[in-house]
């Protein structure tokens, strides 16, 4: 792992306690299991809240949990991206969620499964179900512009893209890796694609070769279409539970959440380096402390919030696999990819190919699971034990502000 | 029984009304700087916050990232952050998130804020219909003002003919209440008499049966066992949390003129605290009284009356600060309603009322109160109870 001082001061302060924390936290917390529907484009002919009713539905049926066992129900949606005010008053019934204890965060829903995961190891609930969905009925440029400040940076046309963009222009301004971007991004987000044709949950199917990607417009310097995540329509139910009520209910093998970790950095941008993403390297660090890592190299897979192919890069350094700047040596040197490689990041297209945000996080952690259960069929890799889910709430907040990190490991 | 005791040892409340003055950020940084010059700590001791606001109302969606200042999370790499929402039980959905922060043991010190500012879009009424069913609901222009309505009528119908003769009461018990809480928004003196005489909103609510639209920002600092009363010497223990969710649909077996889903999650809260008679254990109520006859049904699903009685208690008196159960001593929401932050505005005047720092007015005596918050198409709430022993049972 590489730690990071700005301004002199270190920012990777894992707290001293944190290990003490490892010890104190001895109950576990599993996934017992997951559901996705079919990742598509945006499908006017339902309602939106028959998509978190489809995947809480079938995992529960799946499972053989009767709905009357859920301790709790937590959410991941924006209202500003349904389209309606308080839009878990449908979703939560959807759900499962009928005189139940529910809750909703507006956040990357690996959040939610935080929340759940605190409910469990305080000792209040058993079995909860998090849910997630994207119906893609409002422009994700729209509504990230309204995220923006109205005093500076809305009247700008400040929005997700342009605030990604403004990252990955910073990152290869300090990596002086300008031009060499549609190289790199272009063989980054052709690896994915390849890696996604094998998937059959994944939402953009077609390969494409790099000289495809580098033939498509530029949405915003050095983004060009193909560079960003695509407008991913579906739902993702994740089921978690105690160890206690796991064991009484499943012999099969079961996937333990070994540490969660989230951390928010500042919004205006003069007040951070845009080409380091300082909160996910926290948070990242946190949770390797608390999951009982010691060098993240011995994690099997790691499945990333790649929304950019420059933020594949950033965030693999944030997560200490690279010193910062160097990521794209891994490449050049063929140590990162989907499998095959000694990293191994995203076998299953990631984010940019299959996007349901906020429901991305719990998309990937549903990943996870499969690659934990040796279910994952065409894309499934030998020898995962340990694997790395990232969240990323990119639509909250000005440049990659919010990140979450979770590791889980196999019985 | 959970990992971590949890206790609040801090608050920090802004002047409630049309804030003008202020934008979002700076609403919130007022909150939180009252709170932290109470206290023996400052921001950077908190290890963790949680955020909670209804973004339609802010004219800005997810203002927590422009606010991080504020909390103290903009330094260095960042604190975690979460932010909740959960329609008018968000204020308690984030007490009750920071409360799960804490007893799982993750965290030890965590803030819990919300803020909002229901000035900033046209009209509260026009914003909240944009919550209900597009193809059934919206075109009929319902708001909150309709559902009020919608109980008020029921109650009519099936209990008491004479209902608003009680409302009225309820809407001069608080407004007097407000008079002596500072952070209130509406300070109005005014009589059952006064408040039977208001023009009609939508039948049978009328002008002061009805909340106003508040700004405002309300931060609670929430503590484990290991450090609460390094902080605070007094602290408010945090003895039991619960939500609830119903239907959203009113054509289900949703109850109009008794609450059920309330009634079902008072009695879920009670069994985990140990609490057999609310009437003798629960020294006050700080409830979600968005409307009159809410505070009735209140009345009647948290068990201080039988079902179609809760008007008794005012003829009693017995919800009066000086009564036997002193409900919303703060003035309730009837005279304050920051809407996504009203809940936590509850938890906070609970723990308030817990920790004797009530003020002007500190009701007697209390050890333990409890906080409510309703939310959604009457389907969601939200209880805590606060006391000042660490156990109750």
């Amino acid at each position: 792992m590489w730690d990071l001082y700005i301004n002199n001061e270190l920012v990777l302060i894992v707290e001293h306690h944190c290990a003490y924390r490892w010890c104190f936290l001895m109950d576990r917390v599993v996934i017992l299991g997951g559901y996705a529907t079919s990742m598509t484009d945006f499908n006017p002919k339902y309602q939106f809240y028959e998509l978190p009713y489809v995947s809480s539905r079938e995992l529960l049926t799946e499972l053989g949990i009767d709905r009357g066992e859920l301790d709790f129900i937590i959410l991941a949606a924006y209202d500003h991206l349904d389209g309606r005010m308080i839009s878990n008053m449908y979703t939560s019934m959807a759900s499962g969620g009928y005189l139940k204890y529910e809750s909703r965060v507006s956040e990357d829903s690996l959040y939610a499964l935080a929340y759940a995961y605190m409910k469990i190891i305080s000792g209040e609930a058993d079995v909860g179900l998090v849910t997630s969905y994207a119906t893609r009925e409002t422009d994700m440029v729209y509504a990230s512009n309204l995220v923006m400040d109205p005093l500076y940076y809305r009247n700008i046309a400040m929005n997700y893209l342009s605030g990604l963009a403004l990252q990955a222009s910073a990152y290869l301004s300090i990596t002086k890796l300008q031009e060499y971007s549609d190289l790199i991004a272009s063989h980054i987000v052709s690896q994915q694609r390849k890696a996604a044709a094998n998937n059959p949950r994944a939402h953009l199917k077609k390969p494409l070769e790099p000289s495809d990607v580098i033939s498509n417009e530029y949405i915003i310097w050095p983004l060009r279409d193909g560079m960003y995540p695509p407008a991913t329509r579906g739902a993702v139910s994740i089921v978690i539970a105690s160890e206690e009520y796991a064991k009484r209910i499943r012999t099969d093998p079961i996937v333990y959440i070994d540490s969660v970790s989230w951390c928010t950095d500042g919004y205006y941008l003069g007040n951070k380096l845009l080409y380091l993403i300082a909160p996910l390297m926290k948070a990242s660090r946190k949770a390797y402390i608390n999951g009982g890592i010691e060098d993240p190299m011995d994690i099997d897979l790691f499945l990333i919030s790649d929304v950019t192919p420059f933020h594949y890069l950033m965030q693999i350094e944030a997560l200490g696999l690279s010193p910062p700047g160097r990521g794209a040596r891994l490449l050049e040197r063929g140590e990162i990819g989907p499998s095959n490689t000694r990293l191994r990041v995203n076998p299953d297209g990631g984010s940019l190919c299959t996007d349901p945000y906020p429901a991305s996080g719990i998309l990937k952690l549903y990943e996870a699971y499969l690659q934990l259960t040796d279910r994952a069929g065409p894309i499934q890799l030998s020898d995962v034990d340990k694997v790395l889910v990232h969240g990323f709430s990119y639509l909250s907040g000005a440049s990659s502000q919010s990140h979450i990190v979770t590791v889980l490991s196999r019985w | 029984m959970v990992k971590q005791d949890v206790a609040v040892v801090g608050v920090g409340l802004t002047k409630m009304g049309r804030r003008y003055d202020s934008n979002h950020s700076e609403l919130a940084w007022e909150a939180i700087k009252e709170l932290f010059d109470k206290t023996t700590i400052w921001i950077d001791d908190v290890d963790a916050v949680v955020y909670g606001t209804m973004d339609p109302f802010d004219g800005i969606a997810s203002p927590e990232r422009w606010d991080s200042s504020a909390y103290g999370i903009a330094r260095g790499a960042g604190k975690p952050l979460v932010k909740v929402t959960t329609g008018g039980t968000t204020g308690m959905s984030i007490a009750l998130s920071a409360y799960y922060h804490v007893a799982s043991g993750l965290y030890d010190i965590v803030l819990a804020v919300g803020t909002q500012k229901v000035t900033e879009p046209v009209e509260a009424q026009e914003v909240l219909n944009i919550a209900v069913d597009p193809l059934f609901d919206r075109h009929t222009g319902v708001g909150a003002i309709a559902v009020g309505a919608i109980q008020a009528s029921a109650y009519y119908f099936d209990y008491n003919k004479k209902i608003e003769e009680y409302m009225a009461i309820v809407a001069s018990k608080n407004r007097l209440n407000a008079l002596r809480n500072p952070y209130s928004h509406l300070k109005l003196k005014v009589t059952p008499e006064e408040a039977l005489m208001a023009p009609y909103l939508i039948w049978p609510i009328k002008l002061l049966d009805s909340c106003p639209s508040s700004d405002g920002s309300v931060a609670v600092l929430m503590a484990s066992d290991k450090v609460a009363r390094k902080i605070f010497d007094s602290p408010a223990w945090v003895s039991a949390v619960d939500y609830i969710s119903d239907t959203y649909w009113f054509c289900c077996n949703k109850g109009l003129s008794f609450w059920n889903s309330l009634a079902i999650l008072a009695r879920r809260l009670y069994r985990k605290a140990g609490i057999s008679d609310p009437k003798k254990q629960i020294d006050v109520f700080e409830l979600y009284d968005a409307f009159t006859i809410q505070e009735i049904l209140e009345y009647e699903a948290l068990g201080l009356a039988n079902k179609g009685e809760g008007w008794k208690l005012l003829e009693e008196e017995a919800t009066y600060p000086y009564g036997d159960y002193p409900v919303n001593p703060s003035g309730g929401v009837l005279s304050t309603n920051p809407v996504g932050v009203t809940g936590l505005w509850r938890f906070a005047e609970a723990a308030l009322q817990v920790m004797d720092n009530a003020g002007a007015h500190q009701v007697p005596n209390v050890d333990i109160a409890l906080a409510h918050a309703w939310g959604g198409a009457l389907q969601f709430h939200a209880l805590a109870l606060l006391s000042r022993e660490r156990k109750l049972c």
